[in-house]
């Protein structure tokens, strides 16, 4: 039986400290059916040797929920950025054979930490600016919130399963380290808290944070982001809605100067 | 308490007064600049009164440069810039809307070396009429001349066609997915019809016995 065992070969593209030098390493790691990128990551953590032989550290990477709504584990994987957790291995082999080895790179638009570990904060830092959230915190009751349209509060679902994986960021050609861009995903998360009832009375706000520097006005049109978005976030539509939204802001804005 | 002051940041009005100048005026004066030229297919005598007819104009010098000189110069040197500040090599996606994109990129560093050298070449050194279509013949009769000059045009034409269907999502007119492509459509074809229609004039024109 020894003889007829598969093996899958990943190529990692490894980094040991922030500042050094990247290099690839292959590893070969026994299939076996309902495996995923995830999984086999942690194989090669039971068992660290490359595929020349000689024992290496484990591959750092992250992940948290298994289930592909936390978004720590992505990285670019073939080509293309997304989630190494619901990376099936069994679709990857069916479409590109056993053979060819499978390529694991970290984000390029993040500064990578270790491995395929890279720090997101600035996405977090950009949702900060935009006002990205309901302020509701205070010393006292304000009693029930107001109803929510049923197709605004779906449209809004949609939207809220954005989980800051930086995919469309990573895709977005005008999000790089020569521009400030803020980034595609900010724009959906500005349109849904500016469609919430209670949301709506920052409105102006997060309009006005968005028309900064490095805001709406830096989107080139590329819609690499949207095709990217493992949640289906309809980014490119809420960049038109809001442009239409800025733009009267803008105008208003002039006039009062 | 003194309402804070408040800071217009100039980043996005500058980058909506280069999208609007792209289509008024430049845009304008492309399609304009075309169809003026056209005359050019009915014959040399046509094209030549045109021509006679545009450079008699009272003042043209002065409209020239306030509406056409001075906002390509500003639509050029914000541009580049914008075109610095992308990442353009982007082979690993494959979508249409990003292909079209980087040619939206390569095309406006095409037109801003074709225009410079368009209007130094039938503009500033030329005098006369005579000498404007001389210039041009000259050059198309060339195999080399004509397809460089082809290239720039179409350049200059893809650059305005596609620069129309973003403009229509910069200014919040296109929200959906399936208008967009709708859009995207209409506007590749108009791009098509304006290629046509200059590959017809440049081929008129070096076939001009000057
Ligand atoms: C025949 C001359 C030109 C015409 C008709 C033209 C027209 C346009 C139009 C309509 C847009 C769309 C604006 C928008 O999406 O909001 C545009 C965008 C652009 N143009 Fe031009 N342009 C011309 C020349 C140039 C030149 C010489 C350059 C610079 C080298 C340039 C660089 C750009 C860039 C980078 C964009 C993209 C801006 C964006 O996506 O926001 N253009 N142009
Ligand atoms: S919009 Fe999509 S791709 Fe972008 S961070 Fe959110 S889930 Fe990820
Ligand atoms: S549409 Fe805008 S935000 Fe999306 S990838 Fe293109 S430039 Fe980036
Ligand atoms: S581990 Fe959470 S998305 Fe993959």
């Amino acid at each position: 039986m020894r003889n007829e065992e598969k093996y899958i070969t990943f190529k990692i593209k490894r980094r040991d400290k922030p500042e050094s030098t990247p290099y690839w390493e292959e590893f070969r790691i026994p299939y076996k059916p309902n495996m995923n990128v995830v999984s086999s990551l942690m194989e090669i953590r039971k068992n660290p040797v490359n595929a020349s032989g000689h024992k290496v550290n484990p591959v750092v990477f992250e992940c948290n929920c298994y289930e592909e709504v936390c978004g720590a584990c992505t990285m670019i994987i073939n080509g293309t950025p997304r989630q190494a957790c619901s990376a099936l291995i069994d679709e990857i082999i069916g479409k590109h054979g056993m053979e060819r080895p499978i390529t694991l790179q970290p984000l390029t638009k993040f500064p990578v930490i270790r491995d395929l570990m890279v720090d997101r904060q600035i996405m977090f830092d950009y949702l900060k600016k935009v006002k990205a959230w309901i302020p509701v915190d205070g010393s006292f009751g304000l009693g029930r919130g107001p109803r929510y349209d049923e197709r605004k509060r779906s449209a809004a679902y949609q939207i809220s399963r954005c989980m800051t994986c930086g995919c469309c960021a990573e895709a977005c050609p005008s999000f790089n380290e020569r521009s400030d861009f803020m980034g595609p995903h900010v724009f959906s998360q500005v349109k849904m808290f500016n469609m919430h009832p209670l949301g709506l009375m920052q409105k102006e706000d997060r309009l006005k944070a968005i028309m900064s520097h490095g805001g709406i006005q830096d989107c080139g049109n590329a819609q690499n982001c949207v095709r990217v978005c493992p949640k289906s976030i309809p980014l490119t539509r809420s960049i038109a809605e809001l442009n239409l939204d800025v733009n009267l802001l803008a105008i208003k804005r002039i006039f009062k100067w | 308490m003194a309402k804070e002051k408040e800071h217009l940041h100039s980043d996005f009005y500058i980058r909506r007064f280069h999208s609007i100048l792209g289509i008024i005026p430049i845009g304008i004066f492309l399609c304009l600049h075309l169809t003026l030229n056209s005359a050019a297919i009915i014959g040399p005598e046509a094209w030549a009164s045109v021509i006679n007819g545009m450079r008699s104009m009272p003042f043209i010098i002065l409209a020239e440069i306030t509406l056409i000189a001075l906002p390509i110069l500003f639509h050029a040197i914000y541009g580049t810039y914008v075109v610095y500040v992308s990442d353009m090599h982007f082979l690993q996606y494959q979508y249409l809307n990003n292909w079209m994109y980087i040619l939206q990129r390569v095309t406006a560093i095409i037109t801003l070396i074709f225009v410079i050298y368009h209007v130094i070449f039938v503009r500033i050194i030329t005098e006369t009429t005579m000498d404007v279509m001389a210039a041009m013949a000259n050059v198309l009769q060339t195999p080399l001349g004509f397809v460089l000059e082809l290239i720039g045009v179409w350049s200059a034409i893809y650059h305005f066609s596609n620069g129309l269907f973003t403009f229509l999502i910069t200014w919040g007119v296109l929200h959906g997915e399936r208008i967009q492509k709708l859009f995207s459509f209409l506007t590749m074809m108009l791009c098509a019809a304006l290629c046509l229609l200059s590959l017809i004039i440049l081929i008129r024109i070096a076939m001009m016995p000057i």
